[in-house]
Formats: C-alpha cells, sequence, structure tokens
C-alpha cells in the first residue's frame, strides 16, 4: 500500500500537509491574538489600574485624556483589523483556498510591533517601572504573539514554495 | 463491517470451510449477533449486561466519559470491534497516554487475532463466530482504535475515492444523525467534529462515516495519528482477504489445520469463487446481501433465512437457570465473556490501563471482578 501511486508520503508533501495545518490553526491563534489588546484595556478600565502614567495623566487633563484614549482606540481597532486579516487569510492559505501575499507583509510588521512591545516590556522591568506581575504578563503574551507571527510567516512560505514547484512540475 | 458480510459472507465461508448448512447457519448467526448483543438486549432477557458486545447509540449519548465508563466502552469496543494490532507498537516521543491509546490501533494479523482464534478453538460454534467477527473486523476497521480518542481516530476532510478507471473522486461529508449515504454522488455521512479528547464522538471509525463498512469503496485520507501521512484503504482487496483468513481460521477451528498462523489465506478453497466473490465485493452498493446470500445458496442448496436478532431469545428465556448457559445464547454470552475477558487481560498485561483492571484467576484465584464470576462459575461447573 505505501507504494501505491495515489499516495503523497514523501517528506515535501508530508511537511506541506504539515506547515498548511500550522496555517490554519494558528490563524486562529493570530485572531483571537487582536482581542488580548481590547481585553487588557477593558480590564484596567473595570479595575481602575491607570493606562498611562498617573503623572503623564496628570498633565494631559481630561481633554488630553480624551484625545489620548481616542488614539490609542483607534490604535488598538487597527492592531485588531490587522491581526483579523492575518489571521484570516493565513487560514485560507493553510485550507487551500487562493489568497494574495499581502499578507505576509502584515505579518512581517506584526513581528516588528511585536518585537518594540517586547523592548518596552523588558526595559520597563530593567527600570523597576510599572506592576512586576503585569510586565511578565504582558512579556509573555507578547513573545507568544511573536512565536506564532514567526511560525505562521515560516509555514506560509514553505506552503508557497511547495505550491510553485507543483505548478512549475505540471507545467 | 455490515450483515452482508458478517452474515451471509461468513455462512458461504464456514460453508466453504467445511462446515455444515446448519452449523454454518449458527455461525453466522452468532458473528452478526455481536453488532446485536448490546445491554439494553441483554437486560431485555434478564442476561449479564457483562456480556455486552455492543452499545446502541442511545447507549453511548448515555454513557458517562469518566475513567470507568471509558474502560467499559474499550473493552467492549476493542474486544470484539477493534481489536488492536500491537499492543507493545514503538511509539517514539509520545506520552504514556498518547502511546496506551495509539497502541490499540486496530488491525489485522496481531498477535490478539491469534489468540482470538486459538481461544476459540475446542469451543462452541458460537465462541467460532464471535472470532469470525473480530478477525474480520480487524481488517475493515483497521487505523481506528476502539476506545474514544480524538488524536487517534479523527481524520481530516480530504477523502478521494479511487476509482476503478484509477481517477480521484472527493469524498463529501454530511452530518445528519440517522441519513442514508448517498453513494452515487460520494457524499456520506459521518460523525461531527468534536474538540473533546475522550468524547463518544470520537470512537471508532465515526469520522470516516461507514467508508470502513462499504465492500466496494477504495479510497485514500489522512488518519490523526500517522503524522500527515496519507492512507489508502482498498476495502475490496481487504475483504477479500478476510474471507480468506476466515476460511482458514474455521479449518484450523474444525481440526483440518494443524495450527492457525496470522498472515496466512486460504486462497485454494476460495479461488474457485474468487471472480464471483470480486464481482460481489466490487459492485457499487451499500448492502450485498442479496448477492452474498445467492452465492451462499449456491453453496449449499438451502435457503439461508433472514437474520432476526430474536430468534433464539424464547429459548434462552425459557430455559431453567441451570440450563441456559446450554442454550444458544447462552454459550454465545458464555464466548463473549470469554472473548471479552481475554482481550482485557492482554491489554491490562501490556501495562495499558485503558480498559481496565484484570486478573489472571489462573494464578491469582478470584479477586471480586464482578463482571466476569459469570465465567469463574462455569469453570467451577464443568471442573465439577
Amino acid at each position: 500500500m505505501e507504494n501505491s501511486g495515489y499516495l503523497q508520503n514523501d517528506p515535501e508533501s508530508i511537511r506541506y500537509r504539515r506547515n498548511s495545518n500550522t496555517l490554519t490553526i494558528l490563524g486562529a491563534g493570530v485572531s483571537i491574538f487582536g482581542f488580548w489588546g481590547i481585553i487588557k484595556l477593558f480590564t484596567q478600565i473595570a479595575l481602575g489600574i491607570h493606562i498611562f502614567d498617573a503623572s503623564d495623566e496628570e498633565a494631559l487633563g481630561d481633554i488630553g485624556m480624551i484625545i489620548a484614549m481616542f488614539f490609542l482606540v483607534i490604535i488598538m481597532a487597527f492592531d485588531v483589523l490587522l491581526r483579523l486579516f492575518v489571521g484570516l487569510r493565513a487560514r485560507r492559505d493553510g485550507q487551500g483556498k487562493k489568497v494574495g501575499k499581502s499578507y505576509l507583509v502584515f505579518i512581517v510588521w506584526l513581528m516588528i510591533g511585536s518585537i518594540g512591545s517586547i523592548y518596552i516590556v523588558i526595559d520597563s522591568i530593567l527600570q523597576g517601572s510599572g506592576a512586576f506581575f503585569d510586565n511578565y504578563v504582558a512579556l509573555f503574551m507578547e513573545l507568544s504573539s511573536l512565536g506564532i507571527c514567526l511560525e505562521v510567516f515560516i509555514a506560509a512560505i514553505s506552503v508557497r514554495r511547495y505550491r510553485a514547484k507543483m505548478k512549475k512540475e505540471s507545467n | 463491517m455490515q450483515a452482508d458480510f458478517h452474515y451471509y459472507a461468513t455462512y458461504c465461508a464456514a460453508y466453504l470451510a467445511g462446515y455444515s448448512h446448519e452449523e454454518a447457519l449458527a455461525l453466522c448467526y452468532s458473528d452478526q449477533f455481536v453488532d446485536c448483543c448490546t445491554k439494553t438486549f441483554l437486560k431485555s432477557i434478564s442476561a449479564t449486561v457483562h456480556a455486552a458486545t455492543s452499545q446502541s447509540q442511545a447507549e453511548l449519548v448515555d454513557m458517562r466519559s469518566d475513567v470507568i465508563g471509558l474502560q467499559d466502552i474499550t473493552r467492549i469496543w476493542a474486544s470484539f470491534h477493534f481489536l488492536p494490532r500491537d499492543l507493545k507498537a514503538p511509539t517514539p516521543r509520545a506520552t504514556k497516554d498518547y502511546k496506551n491509546k495509539y497502541r490499540l490501533i486496530c488491525g489485522p494479523n496481531g498477535d490478539l487475532v491469534a489468540d482470538t482464534v486459538e481461544l476459540a478453538k475446542g469451543k462452541s460454534i458460537q465462541a467460532a463466530g464471535i472470532a469470525m467477527h473480530v478477525l474480520a473486523d480487524t481488517w475493515a476497521h483497521r487505523n481506528f482504535a476502539g476506545t474514544p480518542s480524538l488524536v487517534i481516530n479523527n481524520t481530516d476532510n480530504s477523502f478521494y475515492e479511487i476509482l476503478p478507471d484509477g481517477t480521484l473522486k472527493k469524498i463529501a461529508f454530511k452530518h445528519s444523525p440517522g441519513a442514508a449515504d448517498d453513494v452515487e454522488n460520494n457524499v456520506y455521512n459521518s460523525t461531527v467534529f468534536n474538540t473533546s479528547e475522550n468524547s463518544i464522538l470520537n470512537l471508532g471509525h465515526g469520522h470516516a462515516g461507514h467508508l470502513p463498512d462499504y465492500s466496494f469503496i477504495r479510497y485514500k485520507y489522512m488518519p490523526a495519528w500517522d503524522n500527515y501521512r496519507e492512507c489508502l484503504k482498498d476495502n475490496p482487496s481487504d475483504y477479500y482477504n478476510a474471507f480468506c483468513q476466515m476460511v482458514f481460521a474455521m479449518r484450523y477451528l474444525r481440526g483440518q489445520v494443524g495450527s492457525f498462523k496470522t498472515e496466512t489465506y486460504d486462497e485454494d478453497t476460495v479461488k474457485p469463487y474468487k471472480d464471483r466473490i470480486m464481482e460481489i465485493l466490487t459492485k457499487r452498493q451499500e448492502d450485498a446481501s442479496e448477492d452474498w446470500k445467492a452465492l451462499g445458496m449456491e453453496l449449499s442448496g438451502e435457503d439461508i433465512p433472514d437474520f432476526d436478532v430474536s430468534t433464539h431469545v424464547e429459548e434462552y428465556k425459557n430455559a431453567s437457570s441451570e440450563e441456559r448457559d446450554d442454550t444458544f445464547l447462552g454459550r454465545f454470552i458464555l464466548a463473549a465473556l470469554q472473548q471479552k475477558s481475554m482481550v482485557t487481560n492482554k491489554i491490562y498485561t501490556s501495562g495499558n490501563l485503558l480498559a481496565g483492571f484484570s486478573i489472571d484467576y489462573n494464578t491469582k484465584g478470584f479477586a471480586g471482578i464482578r463482571d466476569y464470576l459469570k465465567l469463574v462459575k462455569e469453570r467451577m461447573r464443568q471442573e465439577v
């Protein structure tokens, strides 16, 4: 049975199926991570935790805070939409549906954003600013997000290479 | 497999192996009865529920998915429908839980098949029927395990039928319990995906629908346990091998062959009927009962009555408690308990607790497992 011409069990085909599955599952993961920022913001508001430094909030005043919150919401909405876009595209790609390359560029954006966030959180830990526990939770989440994006990116490249090779061979 | 193979094809195999018409009928009845002997049925005739060889959908829905419930399910399905191929199968880089489940994957020609046939040797015709059911199912149900497990029994959706001309045709699945399969359009009913590892929905070949039960179909798919490798299921070939192996096993049970060896098929006896059998096996139909029945009647020249689950019920009910074990169903119940006890013991002694505890009566004495008390009593009865 193993040598049957109907089965594609060569290492490349197996890797392709594994990577397709990775895209499908982690695509959902990227989408879900988009909501982490919103959950964090709402939790901070609900628990009365300062969103900005207390001194900054005082300096901004009421109007300044409203404007700052407005921009914060805009940035978060953009982040959610971007992650949803990337996650859903990755899922479609994993399912073998036709998807453009653009989402790969946005994954790189997300990774750069995650690296920036990790740098800020590590700096915060080293400076001893912010709540100790919050910093480590934030670091864990950002590292997870970066890991997922990296894995999606590698899987997407590998899947595309395989498809291109198959297309070339069939031509 | 369905009644077409378990009842009518088994009749043909038994007759070819040398059994008389009456013996072949009793044997194939016992074979098919394995799919009907549920706890509900056993309760209805006031027999021990521990002899159950199958579970109805209603019973499965009602089962608890705690350890005890899962062990009960595994004892039934691994013993009679998904006999494990290799209880010591190597599984590098796997947790103990995964190893235990992986080792329950069903397949033909394992040591337990030989143990099953050996167990039936010198026993009742009902024991032979049960052994033939178990043996045949190792071919039909290969690659699935008789224990609820998502990581083993799940499949992906890319099923392709391999048509006789060699082309591939996509198989679609729907999830409508009770709905019929659309064989012509390749739309089959299967179990809905459930993320819970131990859900009843992840028992056996539910995710492949009834594909393993149809003799005509050849298809490829990807099982969850095989690391993204595709798997080919050639049912006509598997069913033919099952038929030839059954003939060989039954000739052994009748004493015509010195020993039962796995990987051995009595193709010489079956050869004159090979074309006819392959024609039946490859005919695109959900139920091949009529064709097998016609072949059986040609072989023996006798009428083969349709299977009726209640045929032997009155005999059992009307017998006194002392005589019950000597009735048709009484002998079936004892044989079922022996098979379940043997398989449970083998799984347990392999270091796998998925089928529960088992104590070897021969070395430990009876230590209180109520499930098999009836077996101990039968042994004592025989000794007296």
